[in-house]
């Protein structure tokens, strides 16, 4: 299996022969939405990205490409539990999802931005609040708003 | 040196409902106008640009064909909202090239097909298969834009008080009663903080614009505008935080525009802008350069978006009033600009007005601010 990055790809025509067979791949984490967490040995949920072994980037979910340098040499990498809201909206009309639902973009503290639904007390909610990883039993997974005493 | 390219016809139907009619119904009845109104024959017209979201496949040949134009190449050009604005791009870029002397730039879309609701967005897409939709995606800025500059949901209803006033004296708009701040907060809830009012609705709308050399122009004189600018970006791909109130998207496609243009966008007498919700338009003052970063709020209340303001942002009514058919939207901006530069707009002329801005925007994917984004300049010719 040869070196499969691009930034090292430049051949000398000399050397042109047979080129490996291009594959698809299943995804690019363009579906894969439950598949985005997992639960560790200590019994904490994670949400699960790639790092990038070349630029050191960190994307959610996961993928095999880099968004950022294209570099193949991507590792499983586990982005966090935790982040701050920075805003949030609850949607009452919709052609993807039955309504209402509150949806609300994540910066997780590991650097990396979801998008993610949002349970619990929506009255709890202001941009900037700090919110959590919440996986329920069917693996699926949402974000609540950390109370104060939680925090504190 | 390119060379120049001025749009010297335009037409377009009245945005609504036109559930009886086909594709081409809509759009047939623009083309033939704009083409009359550019004092050009079909048989004249060296190559089409049809931008639509919607359209099915060979949505311009679908269309062509019925006013005998075929041979030539027809390409159909899909942007999201920005298809219409992207295919007067690339018929501004196959001219100032040197290819065409005549291109026709045809925008169309039937949004009554989907019975209504949020525009189906593509389910292979980590957002959308979480239930991303537009009106969220604007609500969520417009959230963001309340906790930042402390602003209230009346002074987002005040964007749709003053599209739904201009678009009252426009014939091609969808809406045209008024309305108050009021009717605005009391409509049904979509995205919160976002109501039904807030956002463009669902249309049909069909739009037709007639690109020329300047060697063409000078064979069949008459009223026309030269591309002062003509720009297209997609979105830069980030992981990470991005700022809503700064759509880079819009900001590095109005920064190219001016730079190609020479002339600040604040020097536009008129302005059709993306407002798809009436946070956008807030927040794309500040990205097109209209007024200071911060500002936007108060540039609104002072009126100056407005007749006898600094610059009359979106005359037509914008998307708000004059209806959102995707990709119709960012040829009907081109035509509304015809129409006030050469002193066609009636009721809403915006008296004086040399120079003009479109800027549409388009999509909703996973880690962009947007898909597209056009940005064009028009000035009056002389």
């Amino acid at each position: 299996m040869g070196d499969s990055s691009i930034a090292t790809a430049s051949t000398t025509l000399a050397s042109l022969g047979a080129q490996p067979i291009t594959q698809p791949v299943p995804d690019l984490g363009d579906r894969t939405v439950n598949s985005a967490v997992d639960v560790e040995p200590d019994g904490s949920p994670q949400l699960v990205g790639s790092r990038c072994g070349s630029c050191g980037a960190l994307m959610v979910p996961e993928t095999f490409v880099c968004s950022s340098c294209a570099s193949r040499q991507l590792q499983r990498a586990l982005a966090g539990s935790s982040g701050t809201l920075y805003s949030y909206s609850t949607v009452h009309v919709s052609s993807s999802r039955p309504t209402p639902y509150t949806l609300g973009y994540v910066d997780l503290d590991s650097g990396s931005r979801v998008l993610a639904t949002i349970t619990g007390d929506t009255d709890l909610l202001r941009p900037d609040v700090r919110v959590r990883l919440s996986v329920g039993s069917d693996h699926s997974w949402s974000f609540i708003a950390v109370q104060e005493e939680e925090s504190s | 040196m390119s060379d120049d390219v001025y749009v010297v016809g335009a037409a377009m139907i009245p945005m609504g409902r036109h559930r009886d009619s086909s594709h081409a119904g809509l759009a047939v009845p623009a083309v033939l106008d704009a083409l009359a109104s550019a004092r050009t024959a079909p048989k004249s017209v060296e190559a089409v640009y049809c931008g639509t979201a919607f359209g099915g496949m060979l949505t311009g040949q679908r269309i062509v064909k019925h006013v005998g134009m075929g041979g030539i190449p027809v390409l159909n050009v899909d942007n999201a909202c920005s298809g219409g604005a992207s295919a007067v791009h690339e018929a501004y870029r196959a001219i100032a090239d040197g290819h065409y002397d005549v291109v026709l730039v045809v925008g169309i879309d039937k949004l009554t097909q989907f019975g209504g609701g949020t525009l189906p967005l593509v389910g292979e897409d980590w957002e959308v298969s979480q239930g991303m939709v537009m009106p969220a995606l604007y609500a969520m800025r417009a959230r963001r834009y309340m906790h930042e500059r402390d602003a209230k949901p009346a002074d987002l209803a005040e964007v749709s008080v003053k599209a739904r006033r201009h678009g009252a004296r426009n014939p091609y708009a969808q809406y045209r009663k008024e309305v108050t701040v009021e009717e605005v907060l009391g409509s049904r809830m979509i995205a919160d903080p976002l109501t039904l009012l807030q956002c463009c609705p669902t249309g049909d709308g069909a739009a037709a614009v007639v690109l020329a050399s300047d060697r063409h122009r000078r064979r069949s004189p008459g009223p026309a505008m030269r591309i002062r600018a003509s720009v297209l970006h997609s979105g830069t791909p980030t992981a990470g935080f991005r700022d809503m109130l700064r759509p880079e998207i819009t900001y590095q496609s109005a920064s190219d525009a001016q730079e190609q243009a020479a002339l600040p966008t604040s020097e536009v007498d008129l302005v059709e802008l993306h407002d798809a919700f009436t946070i956008a338009e807030l927040v794309y003052y500040e990205a097109l350069g209209l007024c200071a970063p911060g500002e936007s709020l108060d540039f609104l209340r002072r009126g100056s978006t407005t007749y006898g303001g600094d610059v009359v942002v979106n005359p037509s009514g914008g998307l708000i009033s004059k209806g959102h058919p995707v990709g119709a939207s960012g040829v009907a901006q081109v035509v509304e600009v015809f129409w006030q530069l050469t002193g066609q707009a009636g009721d809403r002329q915006v008296q004086g007005a040399r120079l003009g801005l479109t800027h549409v925007t388009g999509g909703g994917v996973s880690n962009l601010d947007h898909g597209a984004c056009t940005v064009h300049i028009f000035e009056a010719a002389s």
